[in-house]
């Protein structure tokens, strides 16, 4: 009698424990479907032929996949030209701004210049501006300078929105390092540089690792600046070549369109995957700190 | 006996350390000097003429009508309602469904690390492709959305890229499909970092998981909110490339937000005058919707 009481109580104990974690796992199951489905489907749809695409009902998995479209993309639709030109321009760009940003967030975070909250908030409003309102003027002063259709141009104009990114996140790491060490190190006989070297530096460098793996996706991203800045698959970046299956001649051409969404997608992933743990504290840091 | 002056390398050494700040400022405050202070200035001239840059001839002088067209112009009114809905509806659904998958996934579970890693996907997919991707999904024929609609729950296959109402669904669903995970996980993180004692305390008290959250967690987590919600507001006001692949601001115009309606104006219609007008009104939107946020954020954060 006792015994089966107990037994009827652990019992009732467990049951609602178990009932949760199923209800967890279901959860996540579901949500992990609807949110890898879409990628799946595009890696699918690239290796489908046209008569599989456009076919009812979908199929996830091609039937007999294909690697016709990848052939299509990067032979006639010069796939290959524009990802170069996404890797040149977004590694220029963002060596660029870390170049000339890292210091300006150290000098924010440290130095006592005049004008320092002025220029800060200064860099705070730039990451305000609608792309779109900068792209009017950037295209007729870059027509006027020549400067359309090639890298330079297209590096310059992604400071406008890297810059004050890098800054305002470099700056974030900087000011959490207690300024207690630098000064410590420079009683112990360094200059202010060698004190930045051998304290500051290695502190700050997974975060600057960090923002500039963040930066160069943006870069990646970008498309507005790519698609008014440009006009040829001399410098157009891949966003644009996606882009370019709105036009009518190519908008049933989902295959190839899908190869070229993966070949834009497939390089950040990887750069992702290989830095994810710079990645998540970038992300942590960053944010949640304001 | 006097001293020898110091040699040049330690001179410019010191010249460099005393005026060091100068140094590392100066090429960021040039560059974006020029970059914005030009640029605005531009725009400031072409909001009082006509400008067309394929036509430079006709460059004309036109005073305030720009500026006075704004009002009756209907295309702005319908852009502006359009983005204000889809950033007010994608926003929530993000910040809801995002808070309880943060909720949910915050306990400790076999596979955690890997699957919200592979939650994070959308997150790192280009605005671009997301576009695309659901322009191929919600195709009425062959789309993956209908099919499910029609074969999996039953009901009748939607027109969702041209039906007006649908379609504004259709870019809703595609956004809170690009970032709800993004803000699970800064939610995540923002849970991860609460103290735990008012929780046990809580537990102490005899509290419920509604009670619990709503007291205790919610408050706690309003200064993560404000930051990701002033974050994801600037950027959900300015959406631009997933509309230009997926619906191109229609059907007619009734999925074009206000970055599509500019840049057709500007770089479709070629009336830099206007579109330049039109920015400006944009920038004091967005930046007086951001000056009330950061203003709430330092009230909240005290910073």
């Amino acid at each position: 009698m006792e015994g089966k009481r107990i037994l009827a109580r652990s019992m009732l104990s467990k049951a609602p424990r178990h009932w949760k974690e199923v209800l967890l796992y279901a959860c996540a199951l579901i949500s992990l479907s609807f949110f890898l489905l879409p990628v799946v489907w595009i890696l699918g749809t690239a290796l489908k032929s046209s008569l599989e695409y456009l076919s009812f009902p979908p199929r996830l998995i091609p039937v007999n996949p294909t690697l016709e479209n990848f052939y299509t993309a990067f032979k006639s639709f010069y796939a290959w030209d524009y990802l170069r030109n996404s890797i040149i321009v977004s590694l220029s760009s963002t060596f660029l701004a870390c170049l000339i940003g890292c210091p300006a967030a150290y000098a924010l975070a440290r130095c006592r210049v005049r004008g320092r909250r002025q220029i800060a908030f200064f860099i705070l409003a730039m990451r305000m501006f609608p792309p779109v309102a900068v792209a009017i003027p950037f295209f007729i002063i870059f027509k006027a300078l020549n400067l359309l259709d090639n890298y330079l141009g297209l590096v310059i104009a992604y400071q406008i929105f890297l810059l004050p990114f890098v800054i305002w996140m470099v700056r974030g790491f900087f000011e959490e390092i207690p300024i207690e060490l630098e000064e410590s190190a420079m009683v112990d006989g360094c200059t202010h540089f060698g004190a930045l070297a051998k304290v500051v530096l290695p502190l700050a460098a997974p975060g600057m690792v960090a923002t500039a793996i963040f930066a160069t996706m943006m870069a990646w991203n970008e498309f507005l600046f790519g698609v008014v800045l440009t006009n040829s698959k001399a410098a157009q970046p891949i966003t644009v070549l996606v882009g370019s299956f709105i036009a009518p001649e190519r908008g049933s051409m989902w295959g190839e369109m899908s190869v070229v969404g993966l070949v834009s997608m497939v390089p950040l992933f990887i750069f992702a995957l290989v830095l994810q743990r710079h990645l998540i504290r970038g992300l942590t840091m960053g944010a949640v700190k304001g | 006996m006097g001293e020898r002056p110091a040699p040049v390398s330690a001179r410019f050494l010191a010249f460099m350390e005393r005026n060091i700040s100068y140094f590392m400022l100066g090429p960021t405050v040039l560059v974006l000097g020029l970059l914005s202070v030009v640029p605005m200035a531009i725009a400031a001239w072409l909001v009082f003429h006509e400008f067309n840059p394929l036509q430079p001839g006709t460059t004309r002088f036109v005073g305030l009508q720009n500026i006075l067209y704004l009002a009756q112009d209907s295309r702005l009114f319908t852009s502006t309602i359009n983005t204000t809905i889809f950033v007010f509806a994608a926003i929530s659904l993000e910040f809801g469904l995002g808070l309880a998958l943060a909720l949910l996934f915050n306990w400790d579970m076999p596979g955690a690390r890997v699957f919200r890693a592979l939650l994070l996907l959308p997150v790192f997919t280009m605005p671009m492709v997301v576009g695309m991707t659901f322009r191929m999904l919600f195709d009425y024929r062959v789309g993956l959305v209908n099919w499910f609609l029609t074969e999996v729950l039953g009901t009748s296959a939607v027109y969702w890229l041209g039906d007006p109402l649908m379609a504004k669904a259709a870019v809703v669903i595609a956004d809170v499909w690009h970032y709800t995970p993004f803000v699970m996980f800064i939610f995540l993180a923002g849970l991860k970092s609460l103290p735990v004692e008012p929780f046990e305390a809580a537990k102490v008290d005899g509290a419920n998981a509604w009670q619990t959250f709503w007291r205790i967690t919610f408050p706690l987590l309003r200064p993560v909110i404000l930051v990701i919600l002033l974050f994801r507001l600037m950027i959900a006001f300015r959406i631009f490339d997933e509309i230009y692949v997926m619906t191109e601001g229609g059907p007619g115009s009734a999925t074009e937000m206000l970055s599509n309606y500019v840049f057709a104006v500007g770089f479709r219609g070629w009336q830099m005058g206007y579109a330049a007008t039109l920015s400006y009104a944009m920038l004091a939107v967005v930046g007086f919707i951001s000056l009330l946020l950061i203003r709430a954020l330092e009230r909240e954060t005290g910073l």
